[in-house]
């Protein structure tokens, strides 16, 4: 299975497992309401929920935390995010302590601890995520984000103090602490969505800032709730605290698996990100919101007949249904203008790639007629200053030695230009059976071998299946680099075979310098040379050849050794 | 009778032009294949001349350049270049240099210019 398809497949299951786990969470939620004991069997269900649930989202927080890098989120931030679903899983459980076990609902608790810092550090980790996009965000989103903010903020204030003006003022101040951090925490959750729908596409954040809006909404109800004594255990408004647990869970399971998709696959986990976010984000994020939203709207008209003043009712649900419709629209929005980015962007990166892939070729293009023009003036200025001693002083030894310097010349131009023309041409293999033998005698007869410089065969000399033509000029190649090493002070090189059960292995030894160790790994990219003569296309069509024939060429120093396996049962 | 030493790192062309100078009556007190041999050559000669390439593996010519400037040398500088692009030239102004030549060089042109000079 390819990494596009794994991908892809992940998608599926990822997306399949949220809309399952949020339908079964409803489910769960609806059928209590059906059953009228005072504890069934689906309240101990929808009390396990609040542990199992919670937990879960913790236990995966903390795997999270164990990856070195998740994409796109800084590690400070992934703490933060952490330590608040580490409070909300405290102040659950406290909750449930005093309600089940203790049988108490004292206020202020300890849970209201919890309860206020978790979104407090949800806030720091948005803001840790934020602080380095700032020049991206946009004044005019920062002043859309406090309005909206500021909209929460003053009627929710206004409505909790007029009904606790009773309370004493400790009460008081944590009363409102809940609409003010909620408020608060508002402002960045609007600049990452935002930021996310113009240039960072990153699904972890979406469903992070998803999960906040759900759960602002969510306490945003609840005090409405309690303000009107209308909140009672298991009420259906716990359901959307459940939904945002569960976004945050599938948040940190996404995050943890594009961490582990290794880096040649981002490209690939980057489209589907792209791609997911446009067909299904806004279609996903309106289906959690709506099913939500009207179950809850559901469950309390079922219960209204029997226990709601209807007059209350009619006034949780209109403000149910605009908080929808403002979402809705928000996304719809949202979705659009991401979506005319997203094309923008797209042909803006194709355009810059183009133009990359040009100047690119053109850099090679140029890089390699200078090298081609430097090395051929060496060779040119040997046959000029020859030629000039041949005509200044013509006995028979001087037109000998220059003749033989003027050959060399010709040999080295001759090379420079197989060289390029051998990296260039791509032809298709020929396979034919030569001995090895053959093949280095035929190799060495196309060279000069200065004097001092001892070439040793190996004994063995198996019949090796090749393309002939391309393995000389792999061999020539090797044992010119190694020649022209051991030029000035002599040497040797060594020819030796080695195979096993699937492969023929020829090592190419030569007693001259080692290669030095920052160079070692580029020896085999093309233009790349330490020489200053040489096109650096050598070892590059070394490469190109060992990897037609679907062996592998690699050096090893100390001695200098060329290794080179090609596998025996070789197809065209 | 002028002295020069020769550097290259082209064996073949170091060995023509030593010899093509040589029948000029110039005299080729040594002959290196890198920079730094080149500065220990002028060091121990005192040579009239060096005639230098630029591109040459470890140490190249404006690493002997460098070198010999710091020791306020006076020896006057051939330079022997397959290429002077304009980064090249760049580097090239930092020093006093007597001659540049692109290969391939005639000899007789380096011959002329250490005769008149």
């Amino acid at each position: 299975m390819n990494s596009e398809q794994s991908i892809g497949n992940f998608h599926k299951i990822w997306f399949i497992s949220l809309i399952a786990s949020t339908l079964l969470v409803i489910l769960v939620y609806t059928i209590n309401y059906f059953y009228e004991d005072d504890f069934s069997i689906f309240d101990s269900i929808s009390l396990l929920l609040y542990t199992i649930i919670p937990g879960i989202l913790v236990t995966v927080s903390i795997w999270a935390l164990r990856y070195e890098k998740i994409n796109g989120v800084p590690k400070k931030s992934l703490i933060f995010l952490c330590l608040a679903f580490v409070c909300w899983f405290l102040a659950e459980q406290v909750w449930m302590l005093y309600d089940y076990v203790f049988m108490i609902d004292p206020f202020p608790s300890a849970a209201d601890i919890f309860y206020i810092s978790a979104p407090l550090l949800m806030l720091i980790s948005l803001v840790i995520f934020l602080r380095p996009l700032k020049n991206q965000i946009s004044k005019k989103s920062i002043i859309i984000a406090i309005c909206i903010s500021f909209l929460l903020l003053i009627p929710t204030v206004i409505i909790t103090y007029q009904e606790n003006n009773d309370v004493n003022f400790i009460e008081l101040i944590i009363v409102l602490f809940y609409p003010i951090v909620d408020a608060i925490v508002l402002i960045p959750i609007i600049i990452t969505v935002s930021l996310l729908s113009h240039s960072k596409k990153n699904l972890f954040w979406v469903m992070i800032t998803l999960g906040m809006m759900v759960l602002i909404a969510a306490d945003t109800s609840y005090l409405f709730l309690e303000l009107t004594d209308n909140y009672y255990d298991n009420h259906p408004v716990d359901l959307l605290w459940l939904v945002s647990y569960l976004i945050w869970t599938f948040s940190l399971w996404y995050g943890i698996y594009n961490s582990k998709i290794s880096s040649n696959s981002d490209d690939d986990l980057k489209k589907y990100e792209t791609q997911l976010l446009g067909r299904y984000g806004a279609i996903a994020f309106l289906v959690i919101m709506n099913v939500t939203v009207v179950t809850v709207l559901l469950s309390i008209n079922y219960f209204a007949i029997n226990q709601y003043d209807l007059e209350f009712l009619d006034f949780f649900t209109s403000f149910l249904v605009m908080i929808m419709v403002i979402f809705s629209i928000l996304i719809i929005l949202l979705n659009k203008t991401m979506q005319k980015n997203l094309k923008q962007q797209t042909s803006h990166i194709e355009n810059i790639s183009n133009e990359l892939i040009k100047a690119e070729k053109f850099s090679a293009i140029g890089e390699l007629a200078s090298r081609l023009a430097h090395d051929m003036r060496n060779p040119l200025g040997v046959i000029t200053s020859s030629n000039m001693l041949i005509k200044k002083n013509p006995t028979k030894e001087i037109i000998s030695k220059n003749n033989e310097r003027i050959q060399r010349s010709l040999d080295r131009m001759e090379h420079q230009i197989n060289n390029v023309m051998d990296f260039v041409r791509i032809r298709k293999l020929h396979l034919q059976k030569i001995s090895l033998h053959k093949l280095i005698d035929d190799t060495l007869n196309s060279l000069i071998i200065p004097n001092g410089i001892t070439i040793k065969k190996p004994i063995e000399n198996p019949s090796i299946q090749c393309d002939v033509e391309q393995f000389l000029i792999l061999f020539y190649n090797v044992v010119y680099n190694a020649i022209q090493k051991l030029e000035k002070n002599g040497g040797d090189i060594i020819i030796n075979y080695e195979q096993n059960d699937v492969n023929n292995i020829i090592k190419i030894q030569d007693s001259g310098e080692v290669i030095p160790d920052e160079t070692i790994s580029k020896i085999f990219e093309p233009l790349f040379t330490t020489k200053y003569q040489g096109t650096g296309l050598g070892l590059a069509s070394c490469k190109q050849i060992v990897k037609q024939h679907k062996g592998t060429i690699r050096v090893e120093n100390n001695p200098t050794t060329f290794i080179i396996t090609i596998p025996k049962d070789l197809k065209e | 009778m002028k002295s020069a030493v020769l550097v290259d790192d082209e064996i073949d062309l170091v060995e023509s032009i030593q010899e093509f100078l040589e029948t000029e009556d110039i005299k080729i007190v040594a002959t290196g294949n890198n920079g730094q041999e080149a500065v220990e050559l002028c060091i121990k000669h005192l040579p009239d001349f060096l005639i230098l390439d630029l591109g040459m593996p470890k140490f190249d010519g404006i690493h002997a350049l460098e070198k010999l400037s710091e020791k306020n040398s006076s020896i006057k500088v051939i330079i022997m270049t397959g290429l002077l692009d304009e980064e090249h030239k760049a580097n090239l102004n930092r020093f006093k240099i007597d001659a540049s030549f692109t290969k391939p060089t005639s000899p007789i042109a380096i011959a002329d210019f250490i005769k008149n000079n």
